[in-house]
């Protein structure tokens, strides 16, 4: 097993650097000025001033090697280039705070919720509980988050007034996110766990289990919901990590101070520091998470055990 | 938990087939209290900085406008702009206008110091010193003495026209006698900055609330990025006695439906829309007021004169002449903006002679009478030998942005262009920052950009196609007429004269030039509720939220 880790570990460390390089490259290669943002055009000596105190006068290679100085020795990433005076870990590490609020109460909301529906819906199969959530969840993946976060604003925001439109800082300000953040976890997994258990339950051991007098509701507890929720343990890795990066478009409707803002506008900005400020971030949790679910998956699953 | 939700998709089924009911009584309940004198609006995005030497965006110019004191401010008095002492409570000039000395009120910085002509003597002198890395240098980088050597690294910060006579007294030394010279006053290039809290702070100056000092009306309370900037009133301010509200709160709300939601809402006093859709739906409540303003900002096309065909001054105004702006304003625009023959843009005034459009004829009006699109089009094409068919002419049109809208809107002028000349247009879609770097590289024929101006002169819009500023529209287009005229009018007193040299140069710049394509004037149309009182009325205003009150919220 710890062989196992190590050996995983390593493989981390690679696809990190393989990431962050790849990244900066690309970044710099796209066309696009970081001073774009200024309408107007800098003097020559003051851009030239610029761009020496970011370095940006210096070739891709050059900054690339001090940039990995900088980050291995020192744990910096540099100054944002469209927002002076901040750093970039600072800009991460507060705004995933703040999406992690809303992120990590919608997926846990979205989990129970959606794994609850899953199982009401296996056991009741082409009966009325199993179309309503298979509605639910056809309705969950396919309006867009926009339109959901638009109308549920319209209606308690504007016509009942019960809650704030946009804001941070109160209870009431994450009701709205949660609901919409949850309802495509919801939605996923309910579909998810259904034919997971379907999957299941149809399998020679349950037929064994049963023949064996195993009551019903064992069954379901005891083999059933086991192994049909291994699977399921996938589809975390991603809705683990997205709970840090925040999401960008409720995020942006209900003007939640997060770092989904970060991953879309470092981009049109060629903010290049923080590019791979969030990129790093975003790898390193995903790897960090699947490494996590690889490990517990193991301990759990027999078939899958690692030599 | 399956009754639950069930539950709640009734009660939004309920809800969402609930017709109008109350509207805008607003949610009271986060500020009962503090008495009314409260004024909640937005910025769209995070302002970058509130370092007035680093920022340049639109959104720290609004917290600096209300928290910083500039030497004077542009306010409204009855309709009329006047321009008022502010920061200093009086100025005079020499006799050729040359040197401005400005006597410094006393004011006090939000950490109790006192204000002085050296706090005011280092914001001017920081925004032209190159190691700053200024973007506001071009306000006065031409007109301070030794600004534009300064900025280049040409001369020491030193030798810059700025003295600070005593602690009360600024003196200005200009390049040349600058008629306009006081409407930089209240730009950011001249506002005060404390060189010891800047220097104490060092890069991080200006980036949060609590590394930052002021002297205004306001004080920044708090600033949590991303979300909200509040500002409340600054007790030590000189003028504390004419400041009503005690408190400003700007949420930052980038997504538009979610501000027109808060505004209908009540969360917010006050809101601009650029959709006729939200305007009818705001004109239909009865406590809320429209104003609808001319803003300095123009959106226009440019030409690549060093582009084979554009290289033809009967081609670039064939294209120019072409375009139906009237149908343009109605179809594209819903009418929120107004067609335009002109390159100055309304709502820019000439000093005491008030609005410089009401005082000019449009150039392009004239133009259209006398010269015809597609006879200018068959002419500029024999000139180049391109025969005569104006189907075998395809233009690259360059848009700076992706979305649905420019999409249509990039079809539309596709359309319109074949109707009438019989040109084909092909689109080509950029990022802004793609945009700008190929603009910049001349690798384009014809771009569409929106320009808004930076000080309230005709100066600020003209300048931009002297041969020295031309980098900022570059169309590559140089006249010397043209550069003569303007540094004649930039040297002009008298306000009539200078008028008249600004109209000649418009006019050299279409009957010479047209390598730019005015196409509409930029409106705003903004709502607020009754209880919001004396809100400026023009864009150019500097005064801010200073005389703004609060009556029977």
């Amino acid at each position: 097993m710890a062989k196992f880790i190590v050996k995983r570990v390593a493989y981390m460390l690679v696809t990190l650097l393989i990431v962050i390089t790849a990244t900066f490259f690309l970044m710099h290669s796209i066309p696009g000025d970081p001073l774009a943002h200024m309408a107007r055009n800098l003097p020559e000596e003051t851009r030239a001033n610029y761009y020496e105190k970011y370095g940006l006068d210096k070739s891709t290679p050059e900054q690339y090697v001090i940039f990995m100085k900088n980050l291995l020795s020192k744990g910096e990433m540099g100054e944002s280039l469209r927002y002076p005076g901040r750093q970039v870990t600072d800009t991460l590490v507060e705004n995933s705070e703040v999406s992690a609020v809303p992120g990590g109460l919608a997926l846990i909301i979205g989990l129970v919720i959606g794994i609850l529906l899953g199982i009401v819906a296996a056991l009741h199969k082409n009966k009325w509980p199993d179309y309503i959530v298979m509605f639910i969840a056809i309705l969950g993946i396919t309006v867009p988050v926009f339109v959901l976060a638009s109308v549920l604003q319209y209606i308690f925001s504007v016509k009942l007034m019960v809650l704030p439109t946009t804001g941070w800082g109160s209870y009431k300000n994450v009701i709205l996110p949660i609901i919409v953040l949850s309802f495509g976890t919801i939605a996923t997994y309910a579909r998810y766990v259904k034919s997971n258990m379907l999957d299941v339950m149809g399998q020679d051991y349950i037929l064994t289990a049963e023949a064996k007098g195993v009551s019903r509701m064992n069954v379901i507890k005891r083999h059933v919901l086991k192994n049909a929720f291994l699977p399921c343990m996938t589809l975390l890795v991603g809705q683990v990590s997205g709970i840090f990066t925040g999401s960008f478009v409720v995020e942006k409707i209900f003007g939640i101070p997060g770092l989904g803002f970060y991953y879309i506008n470092s981009i049109n900005d060629r903010d290049y520091t923080m590019i791979i400020g969030t990129t790093i971030f975003a790898a390193a949790l995903f790897v960090f998470v699947q490494l996590v679910v690889d490990i517990a998956y193991s301990l759990m699953d027999p078939r899958i055990r690692v030599k | 938990m399956k009754k639950r939700l069930v539950a709640a998709i009734l009660t939004a089924a309920m809800a969402l087939s609930l017709t109008a009911c109350g509207g805008g009584g607003g949610d009271k309940s986060s500020s009962s209290g503090e008495g009314e004198q409260y004024y909640n609006i937005y910025l769209q995005t995070e302002p970058s900085t509130l370092d007035s030497i680093k920022g340049n965006d639109n959104y720290s110019w609004k917290i600096l406008m209300n928290t910083m004191e500039p030497l004077t401010r542009l306010a409204e008095k009855d309709g009329e702009q006047v321009r008022e002492p502010a920061g200093a409570e009086s100025w005079e000039s020499n006799d050729d206008g040359t040197v401005w000395t400005f006597k410094i009120r006393d004011n006090k910085w939000t950490d109790g110091k006192e204000v002085t002509a050296e706090d005011y003597a280092y914001g001017i002198r920081q925004t032209l010193n190159p190691d700053a890395g200024s973007p506001n240098s071009f306000f006065t980088a031409d007109f301070i003495k030794n600004g534009a050597k300064v900025v280049n690294g040409e001369a020491s910060v030193d030798e810059l026209g700025v003295k600070v006579v005593d602690d009360k007294t600024l003196e200005i030394t200009l390049e040349a006698p600058t008629p306009y010279f006081m409407s930089l006053t209240d730009t950011r290039a001249c506002y005060p900055v404390r060189q010891d809290i800047a220097e104490q702070h060092g890069e991080t100056y200006g980036s949060e609330a609590d590394k930052y000092v002021s002297n205004g009306p306001f004080k920044v309370e708090s600033w949590k990025h991303n979300s909200e900037v509040s500002l409340v009133k600054n007790p030590d301010y000189w003028d504390a006695e004419n400041v009503k509200l005690d408190k400003v709160k700007y949420s930052i709300i980038t997504d538009e439906t979610a501000v027109f939601n808060s505004f209908d809402s009540g969360q917010l006093d006050w809101c601009s829309t650029g959709t006729e859709e939200w305007a009818d739906r705001f004109d239909k409540k009865d406590n809320a007021e429209r104003v609808d303003t001319t803003t300095p900002a123009m959106r226009f096309d440019f030409f690549n004169v060093n582009d084979k065909l554009f290289s033809n001054i009967n081609i670039r105004k064939a294209f120019v002449l072409a375009v139906d702006r009237e149908d343009m304003a109605k179809t594209i625009y819903q009418d929120m903006h107004i067609p335009a023959y002109w390159w100055v843009p309304q709502a820019i005034s000439t000093g005491e002679l008030g609005d410089y459009r009401e005082q000019v004829d449009a150039p392009l009006e004239k133009m259209a009478k006398e010269e015809d699109a597609k006879e200018l089009l068959l002419k500029g094409m024999e000139e180049l030998g391109l025969g005569s068919d104006p189907s075998a002419i395809t233009v690259k049109y360059s848009l700076s942005a992706t979305t649905q809208w420019t999409r249509n809107y990039g079809e539309y002028v596709q359309q319109k262009y074949k109707e009438i000349l019989g040109v084909n247009i092909e689109l080509d879609f950029n990022e802004w920052t793609t945009f700008q770097q190929k603009t910049n590289s001349g690798e384009y024929q014809m771009g569409n950009m929106i320009w808004s101006t930076d000080y309230d002169d005709p100066m600020s819009m003209i300048s931009l196609f002297t041969t020295a500023n031309s980098g900022n529209i570059p169309t590559g287009w140089s006249n010397e007429k043209f550069d003569e005229l303007i540094a004649k009018a930039g040297r002009e007193m008298d306000e009539k004269t200078r008028v008249d040299l600004y109209h000649q140069a418009e006019e050299v710049l279409f009957n010479e030039g047209c390598n730019i394509c005015p196409l509409v004037n930029e409106m705003e149309h903004s709502f607020h509720y009754n209880y919001v009182k004396n809100l400026n009325k023009k864009f150019t205003s500097t005064s801010g939220l200073k005389y703004v009150y609060i009556e029977g919220r």
